[in-house]
């Protein structure tokens, strides 16, 4: 066990710390020289192409430390972005240690910060890394400032490392050795191991990653997830190695793999504690919390007769992403489709993609919504993130919604800009300090609902792109609550109705409106365009009517042509959902509900 | 695709496409060229003889020289014309015979001898009774140039049409009312009154749609009042003493109404000759649709060497002749030939149809006729002035 170090890298964004990644697994043998990034860390098509890293995943690496001994290095990747901050803070529960890459060029920046702060109060190590030396024209001394100034860390630790030109990754290697204390804990305890990563496999079942606190686990064992009372047999442990390796056992301080008889990784969360059916730990290891879906929107098939294989690739997906709820739903606009719960917006995106790309699925994805908490006068208290299930609002007795406190990073120049833009999504309790000469940090605390839309896409735009985000979930505030229903002749279009707070509803009723009115076509009789609270009419656009569209002209030259254009209108018509006597072209919808759209 | 042996389908309408012209005119999408010399005229006449082939056909009920500027050929070469068409199938004197003219480019003494090679119908392009308009479509001729022609016409006993174009920019609907007053004033017999159109590959068009510009030849561009006018149209040449019996055309009397055009709304089988030309073609292989391509020159080039010109075909399907018909059919006021659906279609496509003309019926758009009440089999879906207008889409519905 004094053998082994346990470590995490962690950066900002496009800092380097995948390339830095792959620098070390190369130097150490880990994966052959030629190979790339791809095959390890990072190896989904999409994360590579959005350039983070959704899922940790963890490698095993042998290293002759600077006294000549043999050490087992075990870096345990996190994800960057911040909807997985949870998972970022499991992965790093494993460590002992965290190198904390700086691009040379860009300094510290708000991930730096946070991520830096998450491995502080776990207790780790830390080394700092300027990377990136390689670049002309740096000013080595203000990032070694800024290390000392805005990280309170002393720059004289700091390694200064290029993972292009491979300068430096020695150092940072005998770091990991000298620096990163070894793993406590006893091969003698009864196993406590920490679930941090899991994924699916086709004919293995979940592939639990782990790292053992407490005592040690192998082939023939009877598992239990303490969260849940679940048991399994163990079928397989091991080491990650260039492949998945192995292993008699699993011990304490050892960051490796379980096989079970478990199969959906649902049913091995992470955070959550694996111990010894037999022989239990007296409890499971702290900072486990159940991931809660944020955001929640409908999915629907655009073709109505895919909603099977809509459903075979949830269920797929869903046996690989523990955090994916799901519940089938119905409209009359649009079909049969489910309900889903997301960690987050980013969580969202990529689900979609992933079923639109992975599934061959061409999907329609309303707005994203968040959940309500709402109190009836008899007491009970419902959570509801679907307009659907709306109570009668005579029953209600207090709506409350979701906060969460936001931290942006920027130059002070676009702060008061900022600040106006958390005013206007209700933001509360603004309060900002200098992180160094020239950037703030604004700390506010905000309404969910008010971030899902475009909230980051006016930061960037007003901070011109030096403006970052992170947030953490605050608690269920009171909140004004209204739903607003769009009617279309009248009829309610129950998928476009939403949850929202009072003073937005009449701004996002018009825009809808307005938008509806620009998609719907003309039709034999006038269309009235509603959007309503309760029976009171809020927002109003009329569609005129058509009296007249015959062509002028249509000689025997001309039927072809004509009726060719016939048919392609009535290939059009299949994309229409009709609502009452009114119909609705599908893209109307998109064009209403897309996202980023306010 | 080129077109199978399509020569000798019997058919008993003739449509001839002579595809020269003085100038084109800014708005126009049909066929033709420009500055056509004798010789180049002489050799189209020829070549129509051959592409007519020497098969005799049925006895021909309507022939229609259509354009283009036919009456460009002049009379001796129109006249060859029909005697080509005559050698091969029967002309009698009831057998309504349609020459399209440009008041330009004829007089009282070419339309005689036109008369005399056995046109009986003219078909006049008026479109304006105002200079300024007519000089904005870019037509050759003046108003007075027009009514003229008019006159000529009526006094050889030739049955007269004349074309008019409404929508134009600037244009009032009062104004436009005046016009119809001044057409029907003139004592033609038919009116083929039609909504401008911005056809692509027109001057206009380009002007107007691909520049994009807000003033196109001096007049200011505004959102179409296509449906004013065309009600105004409809009301104020009823009240003239004219039936609408289609879309844009309009008849004294039941026997004033073109024949010819009546037949192809009616989805009967005609033959098109010339480069352009389309042709509905009825025979053991099915129902298909074939058009010559429109160049002149491969049309001339083909035929010279005695093979066949260029020519594209599409064979229809039941759901598209349905379509056909339904969408004719609800431009005319005889309305959709049911009967004639079920023959080509089957008797289900028709009682699906019929369910859903008679939703329409309740909001006024059509009426189901029969010969006699209850009798299913004769019955005809006709358009009433609303359900006229709104063709295209009731077409849609009925066939959805
Ligand atoms: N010049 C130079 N570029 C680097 C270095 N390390 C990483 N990069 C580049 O910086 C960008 C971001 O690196 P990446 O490892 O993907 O960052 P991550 O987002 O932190 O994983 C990529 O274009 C890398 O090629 C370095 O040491 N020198
Ligand atoms: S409108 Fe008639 S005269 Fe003018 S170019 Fe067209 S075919 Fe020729």
């Amino acid at each position: 066990m004094e053998r082994i170090r346990n470590f995490s890298i962690i950066a900002h964004i496009d800092h380097g710390k995948t390339s830095l990644s792959d620098c070390i697994l190369r130097r150490t043998g880990a994966i052959p020289p030629r190979e790339t990034r791809a095959l390890l860390l990072d190896s989904m098509d999409l994360e590579r192409e959005r350039g983070i890293t959704i899922k940790s995943s963890a490698v095993t690496m042998d290293h002759v430390g600077p006294d000549g001994e043999k050490y087992l290095l075990n870096l345990i990747d996190t994800p960057g972005h911040v909807d997985f901050s949870y998972e970022v803070s499991r992965a790093l529960a494993g460590c002992e240690g965290a190198v904390l890459v700086i691009d040379a060029s860009q300094g510290v920046q708000a991930q730096t910060l946070a991520n830096m702060y998450k491995a502080m109060e776990l207790d780790l190590e830390i080394i700092p890394v300027v990377n990136k030396i390689d670049l002309p024209n740096l000013d080595i001394d203000r990032v070694l400032r800024q290390i000392k100034e805005e990280l309170g860390l002393d720059p004289a630790g700091a390694i200064l490392c290029s993972a292009k030109t491979g300068a430096g990754i020695d150092q940072v290697l005998d770091a990991i050795v000298t620096r990163v204390p070894p793993p406590r804990g006893r091969v003698e305890n009864p196993l406590k191991a920490l679930i941090f990563d899991s994924h699916y496999d086709p004919y293995r079942g979940a592939i639990v990653y782990v790292r053992v606190v407490e005592g040690s686990v192998r082939a023939g064992d009877r598992l239990r997830v303490m969260s849940t009372g679940r048991t399994a047999l163990v079928e397989e442990v091991g080491h990650f190695r260039l492949k998945n390796r192995p292993m008699a056992r699993i011990s304490a301080g050892e960051v490796g793999y379980i096989i079970s008889g478990i199969k959906a990784v649902g049913e091995t969360p992470i955070g959550d504690t694996i111990t010894s059916d037999e022989q239990p730990a007296d409890g499971p290891l702290p900072g486990f919390v159940e991931a809660k879906p944020v955001v929640f929107s409908s999915v629907y098939p655009v073709n109505t007769d895919d909603f099977e294989e809509l459903s075979d690739a949830l269920a797929k997906l869903a046996l690989n992403d523990a955090s994916l709820h799901y519940q089938k739903e119905s409209s009359s606009a649009l079909g049969t489709g489910y309900r889903v719960g997301f960690l987050g917006l980013l969580h969202a995106e990529i689900t979609q993609e992933r079923l639109e790309r992975e599934y061959n699925l061409s999907l329609f994805v309303t707005a994203p919504s968040v959940q309500y908490r709402i109190t009836m006068k008899g007491g009970e208290v419902r959570l509801i993130d679907n307009p659907a299930h709306y109570p009668d609002p005579g029953e209600i007795a207090g709506a409350e919604e979701l906060y969460i406190k936001a931290s942006m990073i920027m130059p002070d120049e676009y702060l008061g800009a900022v600040m106006k833009l958390c005013m206007d999504r209700r933001g509360t309790n603004l309060r900002h300090s200098y992180v160094s000469p020239g950037r703030v940090d604004l700390m506010v605390e905000i309404p969910l609902a008010e971030v899902i839309f475009d909230f980051y896409d006016c930061l960037k735009s007003l901070t011109r792109g030096y403006g970052s985000f992170d947030y953490e979930i605050l608690e269920f505030r009171p909140g004004q609550l209204v739903k607003l229903d769009i009617k279309v002749n009248g009829e309610a279009v129950d998928t476009l109705s939403m949850l929202l707070h009072r003073d937005r509803a009449e701004g996002r009723a018009r825009a809808i409106c307005l938008k509806l009115k620009e998609e719907i076509p003309r039709h034999q009789f006038r269309i009235a365009i509603q959007g309503a609270i309760g029976g009171k009419i809020i927002a109003r656009e009329t569609v005129s009517a058509v009296r007249k569209d015959v062509t002028a002209k249509c000689y025997g030259g001309d039927i072809t042509r004509k009726r060719k254009l016939l048919e392609k209108q009535k290939e059009g018509k299949k994309r229409m959902r009709s609502f009452g006597q009114v119909n609705i072209p599908q893209k109307a919808f998109f064009a209403v509900l897309r996202r980023h759209e306010e | 695709m080129n077109a199978p042996a399509s020569g000798g389908a019997p058919t008993s309408h003739l449509y001839i496409h002579v595809p020269f012209c003085v100038r084109k005119c800014r708005y126009c999408a049909f066929y033709s060229v420009e500055a056509a010399d004798e010789g180049l005229m002489d050799r189209f006449v020829t070549c129509v003889a051959t592409e007519l082939g020497s098969r005799r056909g049925p006895a021909l009920e309507t022939v229609y020289l259509g354009g283009g500027t036919p009456s460009l050929l002049g009379a001796a070469r129109i006249a060859r014309l029909l005697d080509a068409v005559r050698e091969r199938s029967p002309v009698s004197s009831t057998c309504e015979v349609t020459l399209e003219v440009n008041p330009e480019t004829i007089d009282r003494a070419g339309l005689q001898a036109c008369r005399s090679a056995g046109v009986n119908r003219v078909s006049i392009g008026i479109q304006s009774f105002v200079d300024s308009n007519l000089e904005w479509l870019g037509r050759i001729h003046d108003a007075h140039r027009g009514r003229q022609a008019v006159e000529d016409s009526l006094s050889l006993g030739l049955r007269t049409s004349i074309d008019l174009i409404y929508g134009l920019p600037g244009q009032s609907v009062r104004a436009w009312e005046e016009e119809l007053v001044n057409a029907s004033g003139c004592g033609t017999d038919h009116i083929s009154a039609y909504e401008l159109t911005w056809e692509p590959g027109t001057p206009l068009y380009r002007e107007r749609v691909q520049e994009g510009r807000a003033t196109v030849g001096g007049r200011i561009v505004r959102r179409s009042m296509g449906e004013r006018f065309f009600f105004a149209t409809h009301e104020t040449l009823e009240r003239l003493g004219f039936e609408g019996y289609e879309v844009s055309s309009f008849a004294r009397r039941t026997q004033d109404r073109s024949r010819h055009n009546l037949a192809t709304w009616a989805h009967r089988p005609y033959r098109g000759v010339g480069p352009a030309a389309h042709s509905y073609v009825v025979d053991g292989s099915g129902h298909r649709r074939t058009w010559n391509r429109p160049e002149l020159a491969a049309w001339l080039e083909a035929l010279e060497r005695g093979a066949r010109p260029p020519a594209d075909s599409e064979l229809l399907s039941p759901e598209q002749l349905l379509m056909e018909r339904v969408m004719l059919g609800l431009r005319c006021r005889e309305g959709i030939d049911l009967e004639a659906c079920r023959a080509e279609c089957g008797e289900t496509a028709v009682e699906r149809l019929l369910e859903r003309a008679s939703a329409m019926c309740a909001a006024g758009a059509v009426e189901l006729r029969g010969r006699s009440p209850g009798d299913r089999a004769s019955v005809r879906v006709v358009p009433t002035l609303k359900g006229m207008a709104l063709a295209d889409r009731l077409a849609l519905e009925l066939c959805d």
